[in-house]
């Protein structure tokens, strides 16, 4: 491990994970030290916890294009998708209706969906919904649409306002949900919140620390809480705030969004140049969706003939963190139902790579990721 | 060195690793991901992973799991089903270490930058005169150079069974020695994606008609007495029956024809009902099946017995036997080797032994040093 150190590491994992940001961790820092209170109490300490929280309840709903009391806290991003699914299931249960997703949502939205019986919209080999299916299967009787805003592995961006419309003119009643946990870095989503009933996003993809996420809902949404208990959050989300995280994802927000429009400038050009060259320089490369439907921060290509564990693997020799696919609980990567749900075929998927670029990505580490990816490629062929 | 341990979660592997690690080589583990939706137990289960990943740790060494599901099912499961529909029971676990174990997966170790690749096979290698031989390991109780039998030159220059020289006991002994989680682990018992730990019978018999009826149309078929033709009842899935077989062959019109077979006795589909007047003592074998007409002919031990069976798809470990030559023939994993002549086509036995199913293999071993593994053959159709 010490050898890793010495190296320099290229982390081009962002979609998976991102480095906390400073502003981040100096704002969490005295939550873990004298202002440890419960702010669910009465007294100084319970006080001091309840006002950290709720400034970061407005800096997170200023952020979101919502209400303070329209942002409920969760311990992940899953935790705010499985409360939208189950949640509006759960009203479901009075007022019936048929609930949709998209088929190539994260698995925290599409599980809860498969496990109430969800039917599943189509997307086109673009990586966008298929607004067309979408379209056939709105009726009066859906009560719940989820399409996420950023699909996690493509990078595509979902057209919100189109669905929102359709769904609003065929649908009137139905709930519209959008997981944006990939949005963050690249998109103001303030915008995107004015026409959905619930929006999920989790802290750690955008700087902020794990453990701690948000759901938008609307103020004239009902949903069924999941979690029952001291009804903190309106009685929506019980259990003790994890204040210090809190403050903490609303620290990483604010920088985010402040910067994001010189970020989101400075990472297009540096993936295009990724991409680009290493398209040049290497043969049967292709990206898997045109990049204008993407996010600056994605790079998702295909290598012909290689294998996809293989190329991890030696770009983690490299000391390059890039993913595939998604893993399942044996660490083992499974073909992604992201591109299957695209319409690309297995061998396909097994051949492809997720590199996502951040806020930290420099010009070194795009060169050294472009020398790396060249490399173990030309490796791994040569070894047929 | 750099070797890549294939750890499968057992104590036999785990303690490979180790051997490994403490004689100076840089190691790396991976477990397969061979099944698709593999859950708490069986070969290369979550459990095993789990297993496999807390030994690493223990050894401190990096694990991974590769994803083999794919070219598991392609070059595994469907053509150990496919066989059937045609006659031939091919041994699952000799093609997963033909195809995938020393070839897939030795490849993808060569190309990651790997010298070799380890795996908890009881069985040696030795470098001799500028090749390499395939011998029996020390624990001949556990010897596995029957499944390794297959494998060439190049696999053998590749590949390191560092439990080879060890006895079980031991191998136990050093896991205990070095706290590994997998010291006390039970040993793994029969085809990976047929039996599962724990589960009852009834479950692997369902699991096995599952398996076959995903993969191929199953037939009913007749059983049919080979002492005087007459029917002996039916047979709910020809498909799921092999030579040898003696238990569950029959499930309908027919009695239990009890006890255990001379060669591994498969399970089957149903169970077995009233008697016909079948003498209960009487134990009768799949001796020959026709697959066009669907007929399995049922018959004594005696019936079963044969002197000559001949062989295709020869492979040898070393050098071909061009000439007539003795050899000691293996006809299963835990078979006694039995003296037997090979003049290039047919293995001749000096006494008779238990009929092999086609697409079986047989190992041959010297004579002389009934150690060494000379190559094999694939047992072929009638």
């Amino acid at each position: 491990m010490t050898e890793n150190f010495k190296n320099r590491i290229v982390y081009l994992d962002h979609s998976a994970t991102t480095p906390l940001r400073q502003e981040a961790f100096k704002a969490m820092l005295p939550f873990y030290k004298d202002k440890f209170g419960n702010p669910s109490g009465s007294h100084s300490i319970a006080r001091q916890a309840k006002v950290a929280l709720e400034q970061a309840r407005e800096v997170v709903a200023f952020h979101l294009g919502a209400e303070p009391s329209e942002v409920v806290f969760t311990a992940s991003g899953t935790e705010a998708d499985n409360m939208a699914v189950f949640g509006a299931n759960g009203m479901r249960e009075n007022r019936g209706g048929v609930m949709l997703c998209t088929a190539f949502e994260h698995h925290a939205v599409l599980r809860p969906a498969q496990a109430v019986g969800a039917v599943m919209i189509p997307v086109n080999t673009d990586g966008i919904v298929d607004m067309d299916a979408l379209a056939e299967l709105l009726s009066k009787d859906v009560s719940f649409v989820s399409v996420m805003l950023v699909n996690n592995e493509v990078g595509t961006v979902q057209p919100l306002d189109e669905v929102s419309k359709l769904v609003r003119c065929l649908a009137p009643t139905a709930l519209l949900h959008t997981d944006a946990v990939q949005a963050i870095p690249w998109l103001d989503v303030s915008k995107e919140t004015a026409s959905v009933d619930m929006l999920s996003v989790s802290a750690h993809k955008f700087g902020g620390p794990k453990g701690v996420g948000a759901l938008v809902i609307k103020n004239d949404v009902k949903i069924k809480p999941m979690l029952l208990g001291g009804s903190q959050e309106h009685g929506l989300r019980s259990g003790t705030h994890n204040v210090a995280s809190i403050v903490g994802m609303a620290a990483a927000m604010d920088v985010t969004a402040k910067q994001r429009q010189a970020t989101v400038a400075r990472i297009q050009v540096l993936r295009d140049k990724l991409v680009d060259t290493i398209i040049e320089r290497v043969d049967g490369v292709n990206e898997t969706v045109p990049r204008k439907f993407k996010v600056a921060g994605n790079c998702h290509l295909y290598f012909e003939g290689v294998e996809n564990e293989e190329l991890l693997w030696l770009l983690d020799q490299a000391f390059i963190c890039a993913s595939a696919g998604s893993s399942c609980a044996s660490g083992a990567m499974e073909p992604s139902h992201v591109l299957t749900a695209m319409g690309i075929d297995i061998a396909q998927a097994n051949s492809s790579i997720r590199i996502s670029l951040g806020y930290t990505t420099t010009d070194e580490d795009i060169a050294l990721a472009i020398e790396g990816i060249c490399d173990a490629v030309s490796k791994l062929r040569a070894g047929k | 060195m750099k070797i890549l341990v294939a750890m499968s979660g057992g104590v036999d592997s785990s303690v490979a690793a180790a051997l490994l690690l403490e004689q100076g080589y840089e190691v790396v583990g991976v477990t397969l991901k061979l099944l698709k939706n593999s859950t708490e137990s069986g070969c290369c289960s979550l459990k095993d992973v789990e297993d496999a990943d807390q030994v690493a740790n223990r050894l401190g060494i990096d694990h991974h799991v590769f994803n083999f599901t794919e070219v598991f099912e392609k070059e595994v499961i469907f053509p150990y089903v496919d066989s059937h529909a045609h006659g031939v029971t091919l041994n699952p676990c000799i093609s997963c270490n033909t195809y995938i174990k020393f070839d897939r997966l030795l490849e993808r170790a060569i190309k990651l930058g790997f010298d070799a690749l380890a795996t908890g096979h009881y069985a040696r290698v030795a470098h001799v005169d500028d090749h390499f031989r395939l011998l029996r390991a020390a624990d001949t109780l556990k010897d596995q150079s029957y499944v390794l039998s297959t494998l060439n030159q190049h696999q053998l220059e590749h590949s390191l069974f560092p439990v080879g020289s060890l006895k079980k006991d031991e191998v136990r002994a050093y896991a205990k020695r070095l706290k590994l989680p997998t010291a006390e682990k039970h040993d793994s018992q029969g085809v990976c994606f047929l039996s599962a730990a724990g589960i009852q019978a009834q479950d692997k018999l369902t699991n096995k008609f599952n398996l076959f009826s995903n993969r191929i149309r199953l037939h009913r078929g007749k059983a049919i007495s080979l002492e005087d033709g007459s029917e002996l009842g039916e047979v709910s899935a020809i498909e799921l029956l092999t030579i040898g077989q003696r238990k569950g062959v029959v499930v309908e019109n027919s009695g239990h024809l009890g006890g255990s077979g001379c060669v591994n006795p498969m399970p089957t589909v149903g169970s077995a009902t009233n008697s016909t007047g079948v003498a209960p003592m009487t134990r009768r074998y799949v001796v020959s099946m026709d697959h066009a007409k669907r007929k399995v002919f049922m018959g004594t031990r005696e019936q079963l017995m044969v002197k000559k069976i001949e062989l295709s798809d020869l492979r040898w470990i070393y050098k071909p036997i061009h000439s007539t030559t003795q050899v000691m023939a293996q006809s299963s994993a835990h078979s006694v080797p039995r003296l037997a002549t090979f003049d290039g086509v047919n293995l001749h036995f000096v006494d008779p032994i238990c009929k092999v199913a086609p697409g079986q293999i047989i190992a041959m071993y010297e004579c002389r040093n009934p150690d060494t593994v000379i190559g094999c053959g694939i047992v072929a159709g009638e």
